[in-house]
């Protein structure tokens, strides 16, 4: 999965919804992908993104967006940083932890299972 | 001013060609006027492939059939009536002896005939084509069968297409005009499920998963969604016109069933690799998605549980209150329960009023019955707007399935459960349409 499918997942638990992001990412296996910039498309994502989940994942990857991210969006430089990081980096292997409850899922062969187990679901009826 | 053109289209799946084209319309924002009593004649022995439309422009018409998977052919059409007589004197009042006569200068043609409902022989075409001697059309040009590339630009396609309706019986309209361009046909071929590696017993046939890509507005740069993934028909030809897609399912199996064989190798296959953002393992009765305007379009076919019923996570009567010991937790396979279809249908709107933008569309399939259907047994939220829910495609004499369209129109708001719709639908219990026998089995079962 890419940066970008990262960014906008929350962890499954319904007594987690609206606190439940941005995940914390431990990841041990990436891949860095060569996709050429994507203007329109970057531009398209960028309302749609969490920068909180950005601003904590950018230094894993040594991609620098500078501290000043809402002053930057028309600064082409930073698009394609953020490029990088969203579309052209792939997670293969890692650990997301939701800040909330600490739930953690485990992403294997690039997919993360966000199943969670029946024992939660049950919990979560009986809450 | 506008210009008017035919449209020839498929003769197959009549109740999607109109939205479809609309659909189309609307993702190059072109104006199109065409006569909305198409509407009425769709799917009876009346209904014709052929209808008029008027647009901006002949670079609109040709950027609306390269998109469109119904068009088979666009005309411009000189001259039409049912008579070849009429026909005739159509063609040479609509405009001057010098106009026509002077229409080829410098041009080559080819003049062939098509019928709609009807296969004619050489030799009856030949006399057709005879039937249009009497026009100074043919004074200037060259007759040229098998044009060279180079030649193209100034080559004129000319047709006699007949109209005898879908039974054949008996002739209904005749035209003469040239052919403008064809419809995007050949893209079902690119993604011909012969020719693709990683399939399923559920795997979507590519001119519906393209056309339910259309009806969704799928365009460049856009981020799809299919909650319901399975083998990725839809997000093959979502990312074939430029969106970014992500797939999610339940089942590991259904997306990754070999190492060297999965939905991954056949976006390697289609060169698409791009545009793929990765599958999630996950269940869309607990979405992962955080609430946010996130998804242009969400296309998917659900489970419907025809042939192995539909599951989500959630514990058994046997396994409430056991506790997964913590270090068992990390690789435990949960159990699941049923998903009944209407289950299935409320979180499947609930997830596209949440994470869809304004504006966006969800696109996705229904099982039904052949012949009572009301729209009332739709799922319903007061986000999402019914746009389309003409599209059936018959499956069987009792059964077949509707590609239903809507679009979220407000921004998310809860929702009370009389907001949602569905009230005792029919597709509650989709065996009972798809096999009645089992149905009744059990009914005469549960008597005894």
């Amino acid at each position: 999965m890419k940066i970008l499918t990262y960014n906008m997942m929350s962890c499954s638990k319904k007594q987690c919804v609206g606190k439940g992001h941005p995940l914390k990412l431990d990841c041990t296996e990436s891949q860095t992908l060569t996709q050429d910039f994507q203007l329109e498309f970057i531009k398209n994502m960028i309302p749609r993104l969490d920068w909180d989940g950005i601003r904590a994942v950018a230094p894993m990857f040594n991609i620098n967006l500078g501290d000043n991210i809402e002053g930057q969006l028309e600064n082409e430089e930073f698009l394609k940083n953020l490029f990088k990081l969203v579309v052209n980096t792939k997670i293969i292997k890692g650990k997301l932890t939701c800040p909330s409850c600490n739930r953690e899922y485990f992403i294997e062969n690039g997919i993360p299972n966000m199943l969670l187990r029946e024992d939660e679901i049950y919990q979560d009826i009986k809450e | 001013m506008t210009k008017r053109y035919l449209i020839c289209f498929s003769g197959e799946l009549t109740n999607f060609k109109l939205p479809e084209l609309e659909s189309i319309a609307k993702i190059y924002n072109i104006d199109i006027k065409y006569d909305k009593s198409a509407w009425d004649n769709v799917d009876t022995d009346n209904d014709s492939p052929f209808l008029y439309i008027e647009v901006n422009s002949e670079e609109d018409i040709v950027k609306i059939a390269k998109r469109s998977i119904l068009i088979r052919h666009i005309y411009e059409i000189f001259s039409e009536g049912i008579e070849f007589k009429e026909l005739l004197n159509g063609l040479n009042s609509n405009y001057t002896t010098e106009y026509l006569s002077d229409y080829l200068i410098g041009k080559t043609f080819k003049f062939e005939v098509e019928a709609y409902g009807r296969k004619h022989s050489q030799k009856q075409k030949l006399s057709i084509m005879e039937e249009f001697n009497d026009t100074p059309l043919w004074v200037n040009g060259t007759a040229c069968m098998k044009p060279k590339p180079e030649q193209m630009e100034n080559h004129i396609r000319w047709f006699a297409i007949e109209d005898w309706g879908r039974l054949g019986k008996d002739i209904r309209k005749r035209f003469f005009g040239k052919r403008i361009c064809d419809g995007g046909r050949e893209t079902i071929i690119k993604f011909n499920l012969t020719d693709r590696g990683y399939l399923g017993t559920t795997t979507m046939d590519p001119e519906l998963s393209l056309i339910s890509a259309n009806m969704a507005l799928v365009n460049k740069g856009d981020m799809m969604l299919d909650p319901f993934v399975g083998t990725g028909s839809f997000l093959y030809v979502s990312a074939h016109y430029g969106a970014y897609v992500i797939g999610c399912d339940i089942d590991m199996k259904q997306m990754k069933k070999q190492e060297d064989l999965n939905l991954e190798t056949n976006f390697e296959q289609y060169k698409l690799t791009d545009q793929f953002l990765g599958i999630v393992l996950s269940d869309n009765s607990i979405p992962t998605w955080r609430m946010n305007n996130t998804f242009d379009q969400i296309i998917t076919d659900p489970p419907y549980g025809i042939r192995a019923g539909a599951k989500r996570v959630g514990p058994k009567d046997n396994r409430k209150d056991v506790v997964i010991p913590l270090e068992l937790q990390r690789d435990h396979i949960p159990q699941y329960v049923d998903y009944s279809v209407p289950e299935v249908m409320k979180d499947l709107l609930l997830l596209a009023a949440k994470t869809l933008k304004v504006g966006g569309r969800l696109v996705y399939w229904l099982p039904c019955s052949a012949t009572d259907f009301k729209i009332s047994e739709l799922p319903t939220h007061p986000c999402l707007r019914l746009l389309y829910h003409q599209c059936y495609q018959g499956l069987s004499l009792k059964w077949g399935r509707r590609l239903i369209t809507m679009e979220k129109h407000l921004e998310y708001q809860e929702a009370s459960d009389d907001q949602l719709g569905q009230l005792n639908p029919q597709h509650a219990n989709l065996r009972s349409i798809v096999h009645p026998k089992i149905q009744d089995n059990n009914n005469k079962q549960s008597l005894n």
